[in-house]
């Protein structure tokens, strides 16, 4: 029988938006990392339960709903730990909820208690301090298979009496003993067992000063009462260890697992971006056939656009998680009246360009951010990613970071929001929020049509040249990277890297499981976050490049040789646009890069995401959007421009500026919202948009100007 | 008996005597069972060490064990064997 058929899950209408509000009683599912716990959680509540927005914390919590026979019940995941004295950010959460003192949300009504059966003994301490609050608490002893066939005996009863708790053997891998579990949490719920006092905390206060061991002691005590070990043979992770943690091979073991986890990132995200990128432009065709060519009747044509455009809102604030209230309200209904009063050929841009092509552009780094947060949970699962933390430790402390920050900076050479979402493996908040503020260096996918514009800007002529522009921008992102973190340990996040102290789990076989929960967890938050930021500010810069509108003159008599009427008008507009106005302003700041005002142009646009600058450059120098893609043309245009002294434009100083510009600016919104989302506050975006825009600048700048100095 | 950091212990299991220092380090160590009283057993030495500490292996930085003072004697092997084997390390358990 499968626990689905026990524990039914209600269907989806029945769900509040909020654990914390819900009427159904709230389990707490607590436990030391690597107890299975996760895999407890995806088992009983399927692969529906959600991230849950608890007010005042940053720290997701993953909730969802369990039928049990006497009504639902809301099962919260709490954040892993080893002791109720909390170090890192999600720890003290779980703390926190646990004694009740989270705003909004009471103590749990019931408290399922996680214990691994193959390491009980460890298990115990946290145990000890979770009894001692005093909840009503059901100790779920997870991995009872795996201790069976160890032939590790395990005294049920007698163990339930020395805890004073009921105990239920089982295992999340096969589902053994789940229909027990929920048996009981449902009676403890109904029940409202007495909670009996404990003996165990005799010696917390005038033994020795140490709580742990007095606790570690109790815990030995009633492992050596109740638990039966054959002396263990044949100690695989041992020999597995003895390779993969050795100080040379083990690094090359991490390296060369990373390298084939990037192949396949790259490899497998291909085919989904590729039918992304086709779907939207499929979209955008459709959108512009729906729209009809001659004006329809006034009150028509505004109430259909009206209506859809608060569709859109509603849709809009219910992912980035906005409530309707008389600001947010008069917002929504003001700006989809606006768009409603638009000229049908600029509401016709505004959806195509504006609203599809930017949320198409978001969209298209799905695939990859999931796919490597699926080999991330596998890793995970695996027990291998302790192991790379424990290899990269003594490489990384020289930078002043944890060998914990090395898979998140790893992550970030895809994209860096997985990245900085996977910055919360490490424990210490200083070395998470070093590691995140210097993540978005690092060469991400995005930066690839760029710096591919560029070699071919810069040696069209010569392959391995280019090759080696991709190989500088690379070298230059990660010595950014590094510099940068050392330069934060030593100014503003003063303290050397906490020191490692790591359990090294046993491996075993990853749950699938686990890794599509995570991965439909993590793209979500992808969506929503980086989604709504990345479609308001595409309407925004849609905005600045299209109006103010240029008078109506006849374009067509701007038409020379192969540039048609159409791609000058297009030129001639967004020049004429706030863009193109903000393009000249700030010439003479960007002037010593080496930078004229077209270029400008495309830095300001791509202000958002920095891969749009090729597509800006192609309309801005009068070639047309769609010519973007061919890749010759735009480097022949972009070759021939010359400056208002017969110069070229493109100079290999120029090239080499705008590549050093662009390896360091900030230039991905969505990246700040996330920022902003794991740090909690909009503080560190701003010191991250302005500390990496200081540091392009400066280095296009040293750039240029060296260049031209050496006569390039 | 005399006293040693477990930094300069070599391989073999010794008795934990208890952590020196305060704050953040020292809970991250003792709640990970390296704390007064316990065996800890040198599985690999090098920076960072492993430890086998109540059944589980745990990685542990140079920095960090210079701090756990240690009995300079080893633990008998028989009380090793007993000490090491109590739990199930995850070898044959899956």
């Amino acid at each position: 029988m499968t626990v689905t058929e026990i524990c039914q899950e209600s269907d989806a209408s029945a769900r509040s938006p909020r654990a914390a509000n819900s009427d159904g009683a709230m389990v707490a599912l607590v436990g030391n990392p690597n107890t299975g716990k996760t895999t407890l959680f995806n088992k009983l509540t399927g692969l529906r339960a959600r991230t849950a927005n608890f007010p005042g914390i940053t720290v997701d919590l993953r909730s969802g709903r369990v039928q049990l026979e006497s009504g639902f019940a809301e099962i919260v995941d709490l954040p892993g730990l080893y002791s109720l004295e909390a170090v890192s950010p999600e720890e003290k959460v779980t703390a926190k909820v646990l004694a009740g003192g989270l705003e909004g949300t009471p103590a749990p009504d019931v408290v399922v208690l996680v214990l691994d059966a193959t390491h009980l003994e460890r298990n115990l301490v946290l145990a000890s301090e979770v009894l001692d609050l005093q909840l009503p608490t059901v100790v779920a002893l997870n991995q009872f298979d795996a201790a069976r066939s160890a032939d590790i005996k395990i005294d049920i009863s007698k163990l339930s009496a020395a805890l004073n708790s009921p105990v239920v053997p089982v295992s999340a891998r096969t589902g053994e003993g789940l229909d027990t579990l929920c048996r009981i949490v449902d009676e403890s719920l109904s029940e409202k067992l007495p909670i009996l006092n404990q003996d165990h905390q005799s010696c917390t206060a005038g033994c020795t000063g140490c709580t742990f061991a007095a606790r570690f002691d109790w815990a030995e005590r009633v492992s050596d009462a109740n638990v039966q070990a054959p002396p263990t043979h044949g100690r695989r992770t041992d020999a597995i260890d003895r390779v993969l943690t050795r100080p040379f091979v083990g690094v090359a073991a991490f390296l060369s697992i990373m390298l084939v986890v990037f192949y396949l990132i790259f490899s497998l995200a291909s085919i989904p971006m590729d039918m992304v990128d086709e779907a939207f432009s499929a979209i955008g065709a459709a959108a512009d056939r729906l729209i009809p060519e001659a004006p329809l009747p006034a009150g028509l044509w505004f109430g259909t656009v009206f209506f859809l455009s608060m569709i859109l809102f509603t849709a809009g604030y219910a992912a980035a998680g906005i409530s309707w209230n008389r600001r947010s309200g008069v917002m929504a209904i003001a700006l989809a009246a606006a768009v409603s009063l638009l000229p049908v050929e600029d509401f016709r841009s505004l959806l195509i360009d504006g609203v599809i092509g930017g949320v198409g552009g978001v969209v298209i780094f799905l695939p990859q951010i999931c796919i490597l947060f699926f080999f991330i949970s596998l890793l995970e699962d695996s027990g291998y990613m302790a192991r790379a933390a424990f290899v990269m430790e003594r490489l990384m402390q020289f930078v002043g970071l944890p060998g914990k920050a090395f898979v998140p900076m790893l992550s970030a050479h895809a994209c860096a929001i997985p990245g900085i979402m996977a910055a919360r493996v490490i424990e210490n908040w200083r070395d998470r929020l070093v590691t995140i503020l210097v993540l978005p260096l690092l060469t991400c996918s995005a930066r690839l049509p760029v710096y591919t514009m560029i070699a071919a800007l810069l040696f069209s002529d010569s392959p391995s040249s280019a090759a080696m522009v991709f190989v500088g921008a690379y070298v230059l992102g990660i010595s950014a990277a590094l510099f940068s973190a050392w330069c934060l340990k030593k100014t503003i996040l003063q303290g050397s890297a906490v020191p490692l102290v790591i359990e090294l789990p046993a491996y075993r076989v990853p749950s699938l499981r686990n890794a599509v929960a995570a991965v439909i967890d993590r793209g979500t938050v992808f969506v929503r976050q980086a989604g709504t930021v990345i479609l308001m500010i595409s309407v925004i810069l849609w905005v600045l490049a299209t109006y103010p509108k240029l008078p109506d003159v006849d374009t067509g008599a701007a038409t020379s040789g192969e540039v048609t009427a159409e791609q000058a008008g297009a030129q001639e507009a967004l020049a004429y646009s706030f863009a193109g106005r903000a393009g000249r302003l700030v010439e003479p700041i960007f002037r010593p890069l080496g930078f004229d005002w077209k270029i400008n142009v495309g830095v300001l646009t791509s202000f958002a995401a920095r891969e749009v600058v090729v597509s800006t450059l192609a309309i801005v120098y009068g070639i047309g959007e769609e010519s973007a893609d061919d890749e010759a043309t735009l480097v022949e245009t972009l070759q021939r421009q010359t400056r208002p002294d017969g110069s070229p434009v493109f100079t290999k100083a120029t090239g080499f500026s705008l590549l050093a510009f662009f390896v360091l600016a900030m230039q991905c919104l969505p990246t700040q919202a996330v920022t902003k989302r794991e740090t909690g506050s909009w503080k560190w975006a701003v010191f991250q948009l302005v500390y990496m825009s200081a540091m392009a600048y400066v280095a296009a700048l040293v750039t240029f100007q060296s260049c031209t100095a050496l006569g390039l | 008996m005399s006293h040693i950091t477990l930094s300069h212990a070599g391989p073999g299991t010794f008795r934990c005597v208890e952590i020196t220092g305060q704050g953040e380090p020292v809970v991250r160590l003792k709640r990970m069972g390296i704390c007064g009283g316990r065996h800890l057993t040198i599985v690999q030495s090098g920076d960072p060490m492993i430890l086998r500490v109540v059944g589980a292996r745990i990685g542990l930085s140079r920095e960090l064990a210079a701090s756990v003072i240690v009995d300079s004697d080893r633990v008998n092997a028989d009380d090793v064997m007993s000490a090491a084997n109590a739990q199930c390390d995850g070898d044959d358990c899956d």
